[in-house]
């Protein structure tokens, strides 16, 4: 058994009844992950999120629907992020709607999931998100190099973070990272988000893309 | 005075202000309109003359018929000449200013003046000139070529020429107005019957193609239906068996080997049967485009070529492109609703549709030779545009519509074309 407080947390949000319970009872059942919630809408998701949050039980990773009324599940994407920026997102979509990805990967979300996926890619996906890894297909990946035209430029970044730009461009995970340099991974987690807040962008799949845009390499130091 | 007064206002009630003459309840109430005013003019002219004692009491009935049929000939004549070039001039000129409408006004004087001038039976040699008037020019050609048979008949027998001047001089005025009754009416309803017939086929085209999206439409709701519901049942239901194979597996090897088999076939059944829904989805989805944009428009274009004689020509590449099915569908109906806008608004000679295969994005172009409109203006009630716009939207295209006064349309639709 895991223990409670590296288990990872886990929040589903789905407005199907039949979905909702399935994730639960398959994600329950896995003994490093830890379902500390469930929502049928992105305002409830919201609302579960603050308080959990009072709680000091904010979750790691959100698995949510993307075909959700009224609010749907790019713009819950988007105001969890802005919010809980340690707060990683996992789309849950349909086949054939690489629009829709792509607009939730500009929201912030770290990675999707197919609707028939197998329930064991549920889990790793769950965890691949957790530690802070991308999971994209190239056609989606093109798509969102071509939208990420007016980001800014790596002037404004520590020679630190830049070290996290670069590693994040080679597909390291915060864990990977927090090792290479040496720091804490809850330090690697904020120099992310302080460089996202920096460059304006969203996720770490667009700074990604974005570190392999700018080509934004390593500079070995030394020692 | 009051026979104007009367057929000017029963015109109005029995045609309406703006009459086409593409109706044959038009025609008839024209012809309905005139016969009544005439009768009154001819029952005052009568009355007058008999009090003014030109004319006795058993000339009467000879007297009014001859007052009111000359009238009558003269009305079905200038009437529909009149509504039709007055109220449309520019659009009545353009029906005739072609080589074959020179052709069939010199073909209808010829065949009048034969009909007059050559002594035989050849009275009637006119109609299919005036078949012909009624088939291919409209009310335009059609009022036109009558007025002219009119007034060479009429010259004719003012010349002292023609069958109906050598007959008895009791027949002679008769038979004229006669002739030129025959031919008005006769030609005047052909007219109405082809018009309404046209009229008819473009309905029947333009409820084909309704029918054709409605199904279309229908189908994507299924598909959204099956995703809504039966796709995210089977999601659940793998998930469910997982969870059941995991607890199986966990709570020791000895249970029972006929559960687990029974779980790993129900595991097999629903990924088989996700399989198979995501095929259906898909098929329903996409079948609008199944052969590609280009081939879908093309057998569009020729469609509309056959109902409406607009000239569309589609012009693109043959192979696959490089765009999701949805997109595509989405691109096949802006571009159906850009040449809908033609057929009814634009009064164009021909269309062209162009889609363009480019280094990063794909193109779809239909332009047009039409009157072209004020793009800056709101059009209320064209939901053509409103549409085209939302759809361009919804697959992130850049749309650009321009138009001028005369000069036709374009719009232009660009898409960002697949990273595949």
């Amino acid at each position: 058994m895991v223990a409670e407080a590296e288990r990872i947390r886990v929040v589903v949000v789905d407005d199907h009844a039949v979905v909702r319970s399935g994730l639960l009872a398959f994600l329950e059942g896995e003994s490093d992950l830890e379902v500390v919630g469930a929502a049928e809408g992105g305002a409830e998701a919201l609302e579960l999120l603050a308080g959990l949050d009072a709680e000091g039980r904010r979750p790691d990773v959100i698995l949510m629907d993307l075909q959700m009324v009224p609010v749907d599940g790019i713009e819950s994407t988007r105001r969890i992020r802005e919010r809980y920026d340690d707060v990683e997102v996992v789309a849950l979509t349909s086949f054939g709607e690489p629009e829709r990805v792509q607009r939730a990967v500009e929201a912030g979300a770290s990675g999707y999931l197919l609707k028939d996926a197998d329930a064991d890619e549920v889990a790793a996906a769950i965890r691949a998100a957790h530690r802070g890894e991308l999971q994209l297909d190239p056609a989606i990946a093109r798509r969102l190099m071509s939208t990420l035209q007016e980001s800014g430029s790596p002037a404004g970044l520590t020679a630190r973070e830049l070290d996290v730009v670069a590693l994040i461009g080679e597909g390291r995970a915060n864990k990977e990272i927090a090792l290479q340099l040496g720091i804490g991974e809850r330090t690697a987690r904020t120099h992310v988000s302080n460089i996202l807040r920096k460059l304006g962008l969203t996720s770490r799949t667009q700074l990604a893309l974005w570190a392999v845009r700018e080509r934004v390499v390593r500079v070995e130091t030394g020692g | 005075m009051a026979e104007v007064i009367v057929g000017a206002i029963l015109l109005r009630r029995l045609i309406g202000p703006r009459a086409t003459f593409e109706h044959s309840e038009q025609v008839s109430g024209m012809i309905l309109a005139v016969a009544i005013a005439t009768a009154i003019s001819a029952t005052v002219g009568t009355i007058s003359m008999l009090g003014g004692g030109v004319i006795g009491g058993p000339d009467i009935p000879k007297f009014w018929r001859t007052w009111w049929l000359g009238d009558t000939a003269g009305g079905l004549v200038v009437v529909p000449l009149i509504v039709v070039w007055a109220s449309r001039p520019a659009e009545a000129w353009r029906r005739i200013r072609t080589w074959e409408g020179a052709l069939l006004i010199v073909t209808v004087t010829a065949l009048a003046s034969v009909a007059m001038w050559i002594n035989g039976p050849l009275t009637y040699v006119v109609f299919p000139a005036l078949i012909w008037a009624a088939f291919r020019f409209g009310a335009a050609g059609t009022t036109l070529s009558i007025a002219i048979t009119a007034l060479v008949t009429i010259a004719a027998t003012a010349h002292q020429v023609g069958p109906f001047f050598s007959q008895p001089i009791d027949h002679r005025t008769l038979a004229t107005q006669v002739y030129v009754v025959v031919i008005a009416v006769t030609t005047l309803f052909l007219n109405a019957l082809v018009a309404e017939r046209a009229a008819s086929s473009r309905a029947l085209a333009e409820a084909e193609r309704r029918e054709g999206e409605r199904a279309m439409e229908e189908r994507h709701r299924i598909a959204r239906d099956l995703h809504d519901s039966v796709s995210q049942a089977l999601f659940s239901t793998a998930l469910h068996t997982r969870t059941a194979q995991r607890e199986l597996e966990s709570n020791g090897n000895g249970s029972s080997p006929e559960l687990r088999e029974s779980l790993s076939a129900i595991g097999e059944l629903t990924k088989a049967a996700q399989t198979e829904m995501r095929a259906l989805i898909f098929q329903l989805r996409r079948d609008a485009v199944e052969a590609g944009l280009v081939s879908a428009l093309a057998a569009h274009a020729s469609s509309i070529r056959s109902t409406t004689g607009i000239r569309v020509s589609v012009q693109g590449p043959e192979s696959r492109l490089p765009i999701q099915p949805r997109t595509e569908e989405e691109l096949f109906a802006i571009g159906r609703e850009a040449l809908a806008n033609v057929v009814k608004h634009a009064r164009a000679h021909s269309a062209t549709v162009v889609i363009d295969e480019r280094a990063e994005s794909v193109l779809l172009e239909v332009s047009d030779d039409g009157r072209g409109f004020d793009v800056a203006a709101s059009h209320p009630g064209h939901f053509g545009l409103e549409s085209i716009r939302g759809r361009a939207a919804a697959i992130h295209g850049e749309l650009t519509i321009a138009s001028e006064s005369g000069r036709g349309t374009v719009v232009q639709v660009e898409v960002p074309a697949d990273g595949r």
